[in-house]
């Protein structure tokens, strides 16, 4: 799970230099940041799905809407390549979507335990 | 054994020893719940976000000032020449010698008449009509100053409409961007570089750092975990290159169990004083009533009773002492005892005999072929064994079970069983029960002062030999007494 979260920081500074230089990156390397940063979005979702109890749920509510928004756009990118308009823009998303799932994973709430009463 | 608890979820979860459940993410425990882990995080977090915004803002300043110092030439060389192009522009020959001079290889100048013919001088491997108009469709409304970025044969090139002449013309301009991209890129690829070694050199030196400061905790830990009241006066600590608030928390530790050691040191002095400063007068009190139960004729039936009872609770407490005693002289290295050759089964006959005066219950007494076994051991001290294991077993069977005694020798030499079928001792408890003041849990309420097994273990071993124990709840326990040959 280390290796896991240490992987998704990294895509953090990835994805602000694909932002900041749109014209030093190829196409396949485009598909593949793209394709990556969907795939880690995955285990985010099932994790706020699991532990949606003990959530803040308005919090859980946005994250969970950002992360579907970027994992079915960044699908559609993924797969149908560059050239998308404000491409710079969705990286800076991406690099935010990083973020935020390496912090829930470092500061979500355990599942509170049944107490015998 | 490992116990399990359902979550919230559902889920069924290990619990620690004291039934709290166990974190469901391990890894974050050890991440964040350590000191080393909270430092190592804590240093790639400051290097991360170091390296991170030095990296972006380098590449932003870089990238800029690339482009700017591109487009800058670029702008330049068209300044030059474009008021020459303005004149030439209705001499062909002269305009391509103009547009010549101005093109290289990385910056090409071309003329887009009214009429869309395109204009440009000839330079091998370069130019093409098909490049230029690809080059002019990123700036389809034709704006002058509007500075677009184009993919030609896999290189990326800034274009511009410079200029549009008054005739209709435009002069437009295109500069090859790709070593300057490639710079950017090699500048990129030497911070990554950069960074992990830095981030590896650094989370390193962190965790020796942290190790080295962790490493005499864990030697205080160690040490307070191996503190027994027999190893008080022993135990001190010394940690080598501590720092130094370790090193007052050593000295506090070291003060602390010299001022335990003393204070245990006069416990047992006066456990020891006064045991045996109430022995002789308890001696003297019972027999004053045992002479006065034997010699007097006007008691009645009652007034004996009350005596006989007072008699017996006087031996009671005169064997509690004797056992306080033998505990502090054990303590203090004083506990005498002595070994010598020993018939077994005689002893074992003598101890059936005694146990039978007050103990009102069958004795099984079983002897080997051989049945002159001798052994090494102090008989006094055997006899007061053998005696304490039969009354415990007494103590904990119901009444009409037979206790039984086994006389044997096996590969260790001569061995004594005391069998019971009493309650049994839980299997968790098995190696408690020889310890000070320790009783099995499923005890009936006040039968003894838990002393009894721990002098046992204390005379068998006192004597050479070994105490083994084999039980089961409900069905009873075997006690047997190991002694050397």
């Amino acid at each position: 799970m280390i290796a896991f979260l240490v992987l998704c920081s990294l895509l953090v500074p990835v994805n602000i230099w694909a932002a900041i230089t749109p014209h030093m990156h190829s196409e396949v390397s485009m598909r593949i940041l793209h394709g990556v940063c969907t795939v880690v979005l995955i285990p985010l979702l099932w994790a706020i799905w699991n532990q949606r109890r003990s959530l803040q749920p308005l919090l859980a509510l946005v994250l969970a809407i950002f992360a579907v928004v970027m994992v079915v756009v960044n699908s559609w990118i993924t797969v149908m390549g560059m050239g998308v308009e404000l491409g710079w823009l969705d990286h800076l998303l991406l690099a935010l979507s990083e973020l935020a799932l390496t912090m829930f994973f470092l500061m979500a709430p355990e599942p509170e335990p049944i107490t015998e009463t | 054994m490992e116990n399990i608890q359902v979550d919230t979820y559902g889920i069924l979860r290990p619990t620690d020893e004291n039934g709290l459940m166990r974190s469901s993410h391990p890894w974050r425990e050890r991440l964040l719940g350590s000191l080393q882990g909270q430092l190592q995080l804590a240093t790639y977090l400051v290097v991360f976000v170091g390296f991170t915004g030095a990296s972006s803002v380098g590449l932003y300043l870089g990238q800029r000032n690339v482009f700017s110092n591109e487009r800058r030439l670029a702008r330049a060389n068209v300044e030059e020449c474009k008021h020459a192009i303005e004149s030439l522009t209705g001499n062909p020959g002269l305009l391509e010698k103009e547009l010549l001079f101005h093109s290289g290889i990385n910056n090409q100048l071309w003329v887009e008449y009214k009429n869309g013919d395109l204009f440009y001088a000839e330079i091998h491997g370069t130019a093409s009509e098909e490049v230029f108009n690809k080059a002019m469709e990123a700036n389809p409304q034709k704006k002058a100053g509007l500075q677009s970025f184009v993919e030609v044969n896999n290189s990326q090139h800034i274009v511009e409409l410079v200029k549009e002449f008054p005739s209709g013309a435009r002069l437009w301009m295109m500069s090859n961007t790709e070593a300057s991209l490639k710079a950017l890129s090699n500048y990129l690829a030497m911070m990554i570089l950069i960074w992990g070694s830095c981030l590896s050199i650094t989370l390193l030196t962190v965790s020796w750092v942290v190790r080295r400061i962790v490493k005499p905790l864990n030697q205080l830990n160690l040490a307070t975990a191996d503190l027994t009241a027999e190893n008080l006066s022993d135990t001190r600590l010394q940690l080598n290159q501590a720092p130094t608030e370790i090193e007052d928390l050593q000295d506090t530790f070291n003060s602390l169990v010299e001022r335990l050691a003393q204070s245990w040191s006069q416990q047992k002095q006066f456990v020891s004083a006064v045991s045996h400063e109430l022995r002789t007068p308890l001696t003297i009190v019972q027999g004053y009533l045992h002479r006065t139960i034997k010699r007097s004729k006007n008691l009645t039936e009652a007034e004996i009773k009350g005596l006989q009872t007072a008699n017996e609770e006087t031996i009671r407490m005169r064997n509690l002492l004797d056992d306080l005693l033998d505990l502090s002289r054990s303590d203090s290295d004083r506990l005498s005892i002595t070994n010598e050759d020993v018939c077994l089964s005689e002893r074992l006959e003598r101890v059936a005999m005694l146990a039978r005066n007050t103990i009102p219950r069958t004795f099984r007494i079983k002897f080997p072929e051989r049945k002159r076994l001798i052994a090494k051991a102090d008989p006094a001290r055997l006899q007061q064994v053998l005696l304490d294991l039969i009354e415990n077993a007494d103590k904990y069977s119901p009444e009409e079970a037979p206790i039984e005694l086994v006389l044997r020798e096996d590969t260790e030499g001569p061995a004594i069983d005391v069998i019971d079928h009493g309650i049994g001792i839980p299997p968790e408890e098995l190696e408690t029960v020889f310890e000070r003041f320790q009783r099995a849990s499923n005890a009936p309420y006040k039968t003894g002062t838990g002393l009894g097994l721990s002098l046992v273990k204390l005379f068998v071993e006192g004597m050479g030999g070994r105490i083994e124990l084999a039980s089961r709840l409900g069905e009873g326990s075997r006690f047997t007494v190991h002694l050397k040959s």
